[in-house]
């Protein structure tokens, strides 16, 4: 059997994993400099205490426990999503299961952190493991965060043992003796015979069916961590699947931006990383979006109705209290999304209408955003005398006008409107996460209401985080080529033989 | 309203989710278990031998 | 085994404060600055607060106004969701009904603090200070369980502590009696609020005498539990006023 891909595509695919050139040097120097303070300032944390946070009674938890939430959210949708296509033999899921399943592991390393960083006495990590008691929610998510990981790097690796073996015989000769021996090491023997690659295809198909059921339960015990407390807000049933189809939602988002990231790194990757996966991939982005849509309806239509004592002070905050510019920031995000990935799917007709001018979408959504901040803002001065009303309807306008002025220009541009739409969906998503945790914390039973706002500390290792999720990834594929080779290969052999 | 307590069964529950250490214990055996597994799953796919043809660079298509 | 119980009397209850002042006292709780204060750190295990909360204390247009205050010690809830819901058992309910507090073994993850409906768990967010003198008149009394710090001897910063009903007090209580070679008796052992409390509105013992004054109070018609919706099953017991 001879290989499909050409020496010239395996040239580009190999030579820049040995290349440490500029470009990467400095893409680790930018990384460490947004990573370096957050971490002396969690030193600084380790010995002053978690007084350096802006946590209080009752707000016990804060951004560093949205922030666990958010990375589970999407480490959640890599695996899952490339299990999926996995199972369901779709062909377009090749180029990017790679880098699906590595954002799955690194997403759940820093999700890991975030609880080292949560706790009040790290130093004691150790007794989780002496006294650990089943009855404990945080015992469910442990066990289920590790497993996760165990599974979600065993996916990865099997995937990765052809490539390893690979890059073994496709070293270059200058290259440094200790690549060649963790490639040698990590390869396991493998020779690629046609019974290893059986067996090697089977462990994966088992693999996927594992992993879609524990990457599940991840999320939702990640929401009974809430629910299992009595405090109101959080007691709704629908919490679990919400915390899923949200995983699913911001997976996606990140998805897209970590395989533009690649190719634009890499610009070899475009000729395997093509506009059908943006298009593909797309319709289910679409599809999670009105799935997210409809449970943040059920979640504030029930509870509003309702009007439980307890549970509406809560959503109170959320609709028109002091959560009001998270929760309708959220909300405007997630609309501009869902308006950007149906535009892609619109035949692109030029209009000489000046509403669908991008110059006018531009000027819209800065209107747009200075109402919004002025409304968010909620200046006295501005109350009373319909002044309000006037901004939420100049807003309304200038919104809808930026989304039509805009369309022409994201239906022209489908990997950058793509990426912005990721880019709103996961910072909705981290809103999201907020105004789930915050507005329960802050509105306690018999414990007068407060607020909360992350300090400069919080701030930081949350920029550091993200951070360090960014140099994981990037070191990663300097050692392990971001797309899978042998999967490609088998989708062109395939392609080949349906005569395509 | 509460569990029947007096019953050994939930007895037996409550010792179970209550003790300091057998959280550890389970986690402990899903991990051995899942470690072990996979272990084994990698041995058992590069030990496959065959005389046939070898360094093929994807699954042979069926 | 007795099933220790307080009963707090609102109706005889003045608002002082003194049973928050005497916790402090026996139980070495650290201050922090107003600012800190202001911005829910202060820590009082024995809280007094007015009721309801979450509006402001004066109810009804002058002259016709009134305040209600709730004085908060831990409710040592026979269901208690600070309990189930600890990964590492360094909260637990000891035989005689007391929610209990291992500082040695806290991981300060606060999962019992967010659990807790009443919010009678706080956390050393600092290590602890104390202002001026302040610190020569600690409290020396020191009660470890199994080498594990559970008494009033200041705790390390990151753990959750609270109100224990002063069980320190019990066991030198129990201590006392066997040195005297006697038995011990109920009424030997009170927490510092109750044994402190201005107008006597505090009341202290043993649930299952029957003989007791809480179980004789815990008949009364006026008693009640704050928030008996929380399905915790609190036992401080309230009797209302009015």
């Amino acid at each position: 059997m001879q290989p499909i891909l050409t020496a010239q595509d395996r040239e580009n695919l190999v030579s820049p994993l040995f290349k440490f050139d500029r470009q990467f040097w400095m893409t680790i120097a930018v990384l460490s400099v947004i990573t370096l303070p957050g971490l002396a300032l969690y030193v600084r944390q380790l010995f002053l205490g978690l007084g350096v946070t802006d946590l209080n009674r009752p707000v016990f938890w804060g951004a560093y426990l949205v922030n666990f939430i958010f990375l589970i959210g999407i480490s959640m949708a890599g695996t899952v999503i490339s299990a999926v296509l996995h199972l369901l033999h779709i062909e377009w899921r090749r180029p990017i299961t790679r880098i699906a399943e590595s954002l799955t592991v690194f997403g759940l390393m820093t999700a890991g952190l975030q609880i080292i960083m949560d706790m009040g006495r790290p130093d004691r990590l150790i007794n989780t493991i002496l006294y650990g008691r089943l009855q404990a929610p945080l015992m469910w998510d442990i066990a289920s965060l590790t497993l996760y990981l165990l599974t979600a790097s065993f996916a990865l690796y099997l995937q990765l043992i052809p490539d390893i073996a690979f890059m073994r015989d496709s070293t270059p000769e200058n290259a440094p003796t200790w690549r060649k021996k963790l490639y040698s090491t990590l390869s396991l023997g493998w020779r690629g015979n046609k019974e290893q690659w059986t067996r090697l295809e089977k462990a994966i198909t088992t693999v996927s069916v594992i992993l879609i059921p524990i990457g599940v339960s991840l999320h939702t015990v990640t929401s009974w961590l809430f629910s299992t407390t009595v405090q109101p807000g959080w007691k709704s049933t629908i919490l679990g699947p919400y915390f899923v189809v949200g995983a699913i939602y911001s997976g996606i988002g990140l998805l897209f931006i970590a395989v533009t990231f690649a190719t634009q790194y890499n610009h070899h990757l475009k000729s395997y990383i093509t506009d059908t996966f943006y298009k593909n991939l797309g319709w289910i982005f679409i599809v999670m979006s009105f799935v997210w849509f409809y449970f943040t309806l059920n979640e504030t239509l029930v509870v509003t109705t309702e009007q439980e004592t307890l549970e509406f002070p809560v959503m109170a905050a959320k609709l028109f209290g002091e959560f009001a510019p998270a929760f309708w920031g959220m909300n405007v995000l997630m609309v501009a999304t869902t308006w950007i990935l149906i535009a892609l799917k619109v035949p692109n007709k030029a209009s000489s209408n000046p509403l669908f001018k991008t110059t006018t979408g531009l000027v819209m959504t800065v209107l747009a955003v200075v109402t919004f901040i002025a409304l968010a803002l909620n200046i006295p001065t501005l109350h009373g005398a319909f002044v309000e009303l006037g901004l939420l309807i100049a807003f309304i306008v200038f919104f809808v006008l930026a989304l039509l002025g805009l369309t022409g220009w994201f239906q022209a541009h489908l990997i950058p409107s793509t990426v912005i739409a990721s880019a709103f969906v996961l910072f909705g998503m981290w809103l999201e996460r907020w105004n789930i945790l915050m507005p329960t914390l802050t509105h306690a039973r018999i414990i007068p209401y407060t607020t909360y706002f992350p300090t400069v500390t919080e701030v930081a290792l949350t920029i550091s985080t993200f951070g360090i999720l960014t140099l994981i990834f990037v070191v990663f594929y300097k050692f392990f080529p971001s797309i899978s080779i042998w999967e490609v290969e088998a989708g062109r052999a395939l392609e080949i033989k349906n005569g395509g | 309203m509460n569990f029947p307590m007096e019953k050994p069964l939930f007895q037996f529950f409550y010792w179970l989710v209550n003790t300091p250490g057998l959280g550890s214990v389970a986690i402990a055996l899903l991990v051995g278990a899942a470690v072990t597994i996979f272990f084994l799953t990698l041995r058992w796919i590069v030990s496959a031998k065959n005389e046939g043809e070898e360094g093929l660079p994807f699954p042979p298509q069926h | 085994m007795a099933n220790w119980c307080m009963v707090i009397d609102l109706e005889k209850c003045v608002a002082c404060q003194a049973c928050s002042v005497a916790c402090r006292m026996e139980n070495n709780t650290p201050v922090v600055s107003p600012e800190e204060a202001k911005n829910g750190r202060a820590i009082r295990w024995n809280d007094v607060f007015p009721l309801p909360v979450h509006i402001a204390p004066e109810q009804g247009e002058y002259p016709n106004v009134k305040t209600h205050y709730a004085t908060r010690p831990c409710m040592h809830c026979e269901n208690a969701p600070c309990v189930k819901t600890c990964p590492v058992q360094a909260t637990y309910i000891d035989e005689e009904g007391i929610v209990r507090q291992n500082y040695d073994r806290c991981i300060g993850c606060r999962f019992c603090t967010v659990s807790c409906p009443y919010g009678v768990r706080y956390f050393n967010w600092y290590a602890p200070q104390w202002e001026g003198t302040l610190e020569n008149h600690l409290n020396p009394d020191e009660l470890s369980v199994n080498g594990s710090l559970e008494g009033p001897a200041v705790r390390p910063v990151g753990v959750v502590e609270k109100c224990t009903y002063c069980v320190h007090r019990l066991v030198k209580a129990r201590e006392r009696a066997a040195a005297e070679g006697r038995e011990f008796r109920a009424d030997e052992y009170v927490p510092a609020c109750v044994q402190t409390c201005t107008g006597k509105a505090r009341y202290f013992g043993d649930l299952d005498d029957p003989d007791s004054t809480v179980s004789q109070l815990s008949k009364s018609l006026r008693a009640t539990h704050l928030l008996e919706d929380s399905g915790a099953h609190p036992k401080t017991l309230y009797l209302a006023e009015g």
